[in-house]
């Protein structure tokens, strides 16, 4: 597969879409082209629903809830069995009988990688890896049937297996250009069928080819609320990627809210599918709006610049739901009172202003989604989840750790492995002290 | 056995009784900036810890004594005491007295004002009357188990003083936020050492895990307060010393990395790894805190759960019937299951054997 080798945050993400996908689905002789995944992507969704239950001691109960996700009661063993060699279970047995099962699924910790992880050490078969392979790339852009064969290295048969699983659980699609019949792969979970924006997808495609299109909206979706300099969309570009930002913007494929403030009037890019249902919506612009007053303190502001964005919201989130003060936010954070998410009022001594949240469900949820877009680029709150269970955390790293990365790119001196290891020394004694050993 | 250890007993079995874990002979000290170690200033003679549902904790002290002069006008004790208490933070003390002698009605009173009640022998027994639940016999109301206890973990090898020397000065010394990572710094410092078939050194890591317990609690009762939706700032806040203190180590790294960039010494993956101010364990430990805050009532049996464990289960490997049959049917299976997960996180974050709190499950 010429596309980097995925990570294993995408891969279990990928792996309970397509559980959820195909649990109401009888694949037939298909079932054991997808085991790995299916007992995977079971073991994801049961694990986020019995959080918190500590302790399960009606196994009938257990039985019930697994068969809503299509674990049926026989499976229900195999899937505690992988819940339990990921630690996240512990199965009481009193001979063969289950008689008890604590539950420990972190909160604090993002399950998906770790189920990501499992799933690499289970020797799934080169049909399983490819099949997530391309869910996840048509989750991020619709292709072409040529460019995925070629992209993936899918014999005829392989991708026709493919196509027939994703099918069979409505997770791939085909849609036929209008122009020239040609057929075009997307993902019915993310690119809601839509003719017009489908044919758009299509012609940018065909303009720029799959995988450079399918490399410039990962760079969106890699950070979301991308920036974009006030030339990129006066056509002057820099990169075939940011030539493909701005096309894509133009046919209306990438959203690009808008924030005025001191530095001028500036644009924040989002990749438009990120696995939120269509009736939230509104929550989805207020989050993108969010993001997008926060990046151009980031990139654009002029007295200070926002260092750490994740706490920003956070703020947002506990009492008093409130930023600042600051200069800029009075013009920064003005899209935000219009759309109803929050209320600005000034500082009592100086010039200076707060923005505070007003405190309704669908705005928390906002913040929410915000700070999922600002880790990860997008939903990882689970599909199907009931509304009581418990919120869900999210992976740590993606933003911070390409920013860590960066001075990588200066050339480093040549320190030798004993001065290495003094350093490190004198490093974990500094941060255990740091820590207050 | 001292004079007063027997009246220690006593006191410690009601405290256990009104639902407190108790410890007996907790050291108070003040860390000498010359010497570089704590330096013992007085002890308390029992001390309850009562972890109510809503996860708050109350703090029952206890002072015993023989002495003649105490019981003649045990007055000045009771201020000493209320110094003791306040020292702690305890809502509640208790002087008993080795006497019969009655107490003058005026220095009851007094010390009442205090919060502290006055027990002579006859008070004595008959708080025990009215709070003790006669049919329960378990070995930590016995003297020969905490002088057997405490005897023979004094005696473990020198390589364990570090510890030793933790749960007797440094905790009761240390602010509370503090103790968790010092705790796992240290164990897990010193978790060569360990021998999963020493029975006495299982009940040493006990211990220290009730102690880490404590701290945890702590932890998500800080949290409870302040804000159980938005956990993960809190606790990261409440590990740091709070917000400000947070800030303040962060910027720290922040600026130690910085010039190390300037400097070009952070070569390789070596300086990503080790140059964070979070420790590894800080995901499972917000997990475990979580929980806890998540069911108040069942953790709020942790300690004691852990205290019968220590003193049934591995100091008398299970010989009490009656014991052994009170830790099945004396705990929801809820604090049951939470202790374990601190159990693993203990053994996950040092380093240690799961074989050493295997008495768990």
């Amino acid at each position: 597969m010429s596309r980097s080798k995925l990570d294993t945050l995408k891969i279990g993400l990928r792996a309970q879409d397509i559980q959820t996908s195909v649990q109401d689905v009888d694949l037939g002789t298909l079932n054991a082209e997808t085991k790995n995944i299916r007992l995977i992507g079971m073991a994801e969704r049961l694990a986020i629903h019995i959080r918190g239950a500590d302790v399960i001691d009606d196994y009938k109960k257990l039985e019930y809830i697994a068969s809503q996700f299509g674990i049926d009661s026989l499976i229900l063993p195999n899937v505690l069995e992988v819940l339990q060699e990921l630690d996240w279970v512990r199965v009481e047995k009193e001979g063969s009988v289950i008689r008890k099962v604590e539950e420990s699924v972190p909160y604090f910790e993002d399950i998906y990688s770790t189920a990501g992880e499992y799933f690499y050490n289970s020797d799934p078969s080169e049909i399983e890896e490819a099949t997530i392979a391309v869910c996840d790339s048509l989750a991020l852009s619709p292709s072409t049937e040529e460019e995925v064969k070629n992209e993936f290295g899918l014999s005829d048969e392989a991708y026709r297996i493919i196509l027939d699983i994703g099918k069979s659980g409505k997770f791939i699609d085909e849609y036929k250009s209008t122009k020239t019949r040609e057929k075009v792969l997307y993902s019915p979970l993310y690119w809601i069928e839509n003719p017009e924006k489908l044919e758009n997808m299509y012609t940018l495609l065909k303009e720029f080819g799959a995988d450079h299109v399918y490399n410039a909206l990962k760079k969106i979706r890699d950070y979301q609320g991308f920036p974009l300099w006030d030339d990129v969309l006066k056509d002057n570009y820099n990169t075939l990627e940011i030539k493909i930002i701005a096309e894509a913007i133009r046919r209306g494929i990438i959203l690009a809210p808008e924030v005025t403030s001191f530095n001028g009037k500036k644009n924040f890019a989002f990749t438009p599918n990120i696995g939120i249902p269509i009736e939230e919506k509104i929550v989805l612009e207020k989050a993108m709006c969010l993001l997008a007053c926060i990046r151009y303190g980031e990139h654009f502001g002029l007295i200070t610049k926002i260092k750490y964005p994740k706490l920003l919201l956070d703020k947002l989130l506990s009492p008093p739901y409130r930023i600042g003060p600051h200069t800029e936010i009075k013009k920064q954070y003005a899209i935000l009172v219009v759309r109803g998410v929050g209320k600005i009022f000034k500082d009592r001594s100086y010039d200076r202003y707060y923005f505070e949240l007003i405190q309704t469900e669908e705005n928390k949820n906002a913040v929410r989604l915000a700070r999922d877009l600002l880790k990860v680029g997008e939903v990882l709150e689970e599909r199907g989840v009931s509304k009581e269970l418990q919120s869900v955390i999210f992976y740590s790293g993606s933003y911070e750790e390409a920013m860590r990365t960066l001075p990588k790119l200066r050339k480093p001196a040549h320190i030798s492995a004993e001065t290495l290891e003094e350093i490190s020394d004198i490093l974990s004694d500094t941060m255990d002290k740091l820590r207050g050993a | 056995m001292n004079n007063d250890f027997d009246l220690k007993i006593r006191l410690n079995n009601i405290f256990w009784s009104l639902g407190c874990y108790t410890r007996i002979e907790v050291k108070l000290s003040e860390y000498s900036l010359q010497r570089k170690i704590p330096m013992e200033l007085t002890d308390l003679d029992v001390l309850g810890i009562r972890i109510l549902p809503d996860l708050s904790t109350d703090y029952l002290v206890a002072d015993c004594t023989l002495n003649k002069d105490v019981i003649k006008s045990p007055i000045q004790r009771v201020f000493w005491l209320k110094g003791v208490m306040n020292f702690f933070g305890a809502s509640k003390g208790y002087l008993g007295l080795g006497t019969n002698n009655p107490i003058s009605e005026t220095q009851r009173i007094a010390a009442q004002r205090l919060g502290v009640t006055i027990l002579n022998e006859n008070n004595l027994a008959n708080l025990e009357k009215r709070v003790i639940n006669s049919g329960l016999q378990l070995k930590l109301s016995e003297p020969e188990s905490w002088l057997n206890f405490e005897n023979k973990i004094a005696s473990l090898s020198k390589n364990m003083c570090p510890l030793l020397n933790f749960r007797k000065y440094h905790y009761w010394l240390n602010p509370s936020y503090q103790n968790i990572h010092a705790l796992i710094f240290l164990v897990t410092r010193h978790n060569k050492f360990f021998d999963e078939t020493n029975r006495l050194q299982k009940a040493l890591v006990l211990d220290l895990l009730t102690l880490l317990t404590l701290s945890v609690l702590k932890m998500s009762e800080y949290v409870l307060r302040i804000n159980p939706e938005n956990p993960e700032t809190e606790l990261k806040a409440y590990l740091y010393g709070g917000y400000a203190e947070m800030k303040r180590r962060q910027s720290i790294v922040e600026n130690i990395r910085k010039i190390m960039e300037k400097s070009n010494l952070t070569q390789g993956s070596l300086f990503n790894e080790t140059f964070k101010l979070d420790p590894d364990y800080l995901p499972q430990l917000f997990d475990i805190a979580f929980r806890l805050l998540n069911k108040p009532f069942d953790s709020s049996q942790i300690l004691r759960y852990l205290q019968v464990i220590l003193f049934e289960k591995i100091l008398d490997k299970g010989e009490n019937a009656e014991g052994m049959k009170y830790l099945e049917t004396g705990f929801p299976d809820i604090t049951k299951k939470l202790t374990r997960d601190i159990a693993k996180f203990f053994c996950d974050s040092t380093g240690i054997s799961e074989k050493l709190v295997e008495d768990l499950y």
